[in-house]
């Protein structure tokens, strides 16, 4: 893939006086929906500020499919943002702010006002179109920050924390609707500190932490590049105890605990290769009837968990 | 389209949002009432002045040439574009809406072209009433009859145009500076006293600095000669036709200097 087809950060640092923002980014984001996950004041907002040309890097280079984010004429034919901020020009509409953006783009009133329709539709807005935003809930203005953001079909959607305040009907409606642009070979970037949706929504991760960008890849691909702890495996089936142990014959194996109500045992393993290998042997052996065998740590609360720390600290 | 029509369209869309969310703020208001203020002067002067006095055309012509240039002029405009076109840029960043308007496909520069004329549109809309009810109200002193025979006259409709594009060039002028300012000021009020102190210094300063004083220039296209004592922008003998030119360069400087400064700008609210 070229620059002209990914987004590209370069070296890329951002301090405020002597307050680090990020910290010698070096990103490729390629198309479908990435997650990008960290505490508080890990700088994710101020790498999609970055992005978006809100602000400008001390040093580095940013490229947005080929476009610098200092040429807004041509990046925002291509880029919608949703930011971190939930403040609109006072008096305005759900519709007038639509409309506006969409004149912007270049339509003409008419086609403006059909088109912000349609996006405040997508969003479950269309009831409070001619309301004003500063009467809207949280949760409507987060909605009418995504409508905004995604009116003029853009090709990269850089959404900051876009699922805040949204119930969770709302939560689940703006997940499939993320889902559906990915599909269409969008490039979708959804900062959260939600995990479990980003887990949900995500196929690749951007964790970062301290400024830094700590892992970066499918979220399989992160937790095998953590070798220093443990594979844990979950295993459903009829006998746990039994598998746990034959597990605790190899010498791999760590750990094992059986589940709370008995239907399963999560083995921790330093070979998760070696354990599937033999696992087939051992269900054969002891007759066992396996409902499930999955990974019971490839998801990024683990990684997130593993890398900086429950607390967003190591 | 081509891409200058296109521009041109984006600067025009600017400049109309601007406009209608400024005129329908309810700050507005407050500008609205303070460009009334010399109306209220005017019929306060038909109220109380002295019979002998109102029936003195000649010395109204004066008395309203002073009030103009030295009152509405110098504190109404001026203080009224202040607030207005400060207001404009900065106005975003102190909202915390500037991100929304940076997000949008057109260049910076452009942006502040079509804010530029969206604010000078609001200043129009408000001033130029205040300024044609001030040379009516004014001469209601001499009664109803006196001011419709002053006003169907050559000279004092050409007056009444006079001061109308006085006040138009003044918000072209001013304007623009202090929307410069704003890209570096919060408060309008900073800048604008330090051009005041700039504007009553322009007399004594080098040609070169001298030409960016609006007022001065302004002051060479009033209609009837004012003396204004020590607060006189003094010694301006300029061409009409220069002053014009003069104001409209010291405008094209400043929305470009305000253009270079919203492309390095950052969105900072904290």
């Amino acid at each position: 893939m070229t620059e002209a087809e990914r987004i590209v950060l370069s070296g890329v640092s951002k301090f405020y006086g002597e307050v680090l923002g990020v910290n010698n980014v070096d990103l490729r984001i390629g198309p479908g929906l990435t997650g990008l996950v960290g505490p508080n004041g890990a700088g994710k907002s101020t790498l999609m500020n970055l992005m978006a040309g809100l602000i400008r890097p001390t040093q580095g280079r940013v490229r947005v499919l080929g476009i610098s984010p200092g040429n807004p004429e041509a990046l925002f034919r291509k880029v919608g943002f949703c930011t971190q901020w939930d403040t609109f020009p006072p008096g305005a509409t759900g519709q007038s702010l639509l409309e506006d953006t969409l004149m912007m783009h270049g339509l003409a009133r008419r086609t403006a006002r059909e088109r912000a329709m349609e996006a405040l539709e997508t969003v479950g807005l269309t009831a409070a179109a001619g309301r004003r935003i500063d009467a809207y809930s949280k949760g409507m203005k987060q909605r009418v920050k995504l409508a905004n953001a995604l009116c003029h079909s853009p090709q990269v959607l850089i959404l900051d924390e876009p699922l805040n305040g949204l119930d969770p009907q709302g939560r689940s409606e703006m997940i499939d609707v993320l889902k559906e642009l990915a599909g269409h070979g969008h490039y979708i970037l959804v900062s959260s500190h939600i995990l479990h949706e980003v887990d949900l929504i995500s196929d690749t991760i951007i964790m970062m932490h301290g400024g830094r960008v700590v892992a970066e890849g499918t979220i399989r691909d992160v937790r095998q590049e953590i070798v220093d702890q443990p594979v844990q495996i979950l295993i459903r089936c009829d006998r746990p105890k039994r598998v746990a142990a034959r597990a605790f014959e190899m010498a791999h194996v760590v750990g094992a605990r059986i589940l709370d109500q008995g239907g399963g045992v999560v083995v921790s393993t330093r070979d998760g290769q070696a354990f599937f290998a033999e696992l087939p042997h051992i269900v054969l052996e002891e007759n066992l009837a396996v409902e499930t065998v999955v990974p019971a740590d490839e998801d990024v609360r683990a990684v997130y968990d593993y890398l900086i720390g429950p607390e967003g600290g190591p | 389209m081509t891409g200058a029509m296109f521009r041109a369209r984006q600067i025009r869309t600017v400049a109309g949002v601007d406009f209608r969310r400024t005129l329908g703020g309810r700050r507005t208001l407050g500008l609205v009432l303070f460009c009334s203020l010399p109306v209220v002067i005017a019929l306060v002067r038909t109220v109380v002045f002295p019979d002998g006095a109102r029936m003195d055309v000649g010395r109204t012509t004066h008395e309203l040439a002073q009030i103009f240039s030295l009152f509405h002029l110098r504190f109404i405009v001026f203080f009224g574009c202040a607030f207005l076109f400060v207001k404009s840029f900065r106005g975003e960043v102190l909202q915390h809406t500037l991100h929304l308007t940076l997000l949008l496909p057109i260049r910076r520069r452009d942006l502040i072209v079509g804010k530029y004329f969206g604010a000078l549109a609001v200043a129009l809309t408000v001033l130029v009433p205040s300024t044609i009810a001030l040379v009516v109200f004014y001469r209601l002193a001499n009664g109803v009859g006196s001011t419709l025979q002053v006003m169907t006259t050559v000279q004092g409709l050409g007056h009444l145009a006079a001061y109308v594009a006085i006040t138009g060039l003044a918000a072209v002028g001013y304007g623009a500076l202090f929307l410069l300012a704003g890209m570096f000021f919060k408060n309008p009020m900073v800048p604008a006293a330090l051009y005041l102190g700039f504007e009553a210094l322009a007399p004594y300063l080098p040609f070169p600095i001298r030409v960016f004083s609006i007022g001065r220039h302004l002051h060479a296209l009033l209609p009837v000669p004012v003396s204004l004592g020590p607060l006189a922008v003094t010694g301006s003998d300029t061409p009409v036709w220069l002053a014009i030119i003069l104001i409209l360069g010291v405008t094209a400087i400043a929305v470009r200097l305000a253009g270079w400064r919203a492309q390095g700008f950052e969105v900072d609210y904290s």
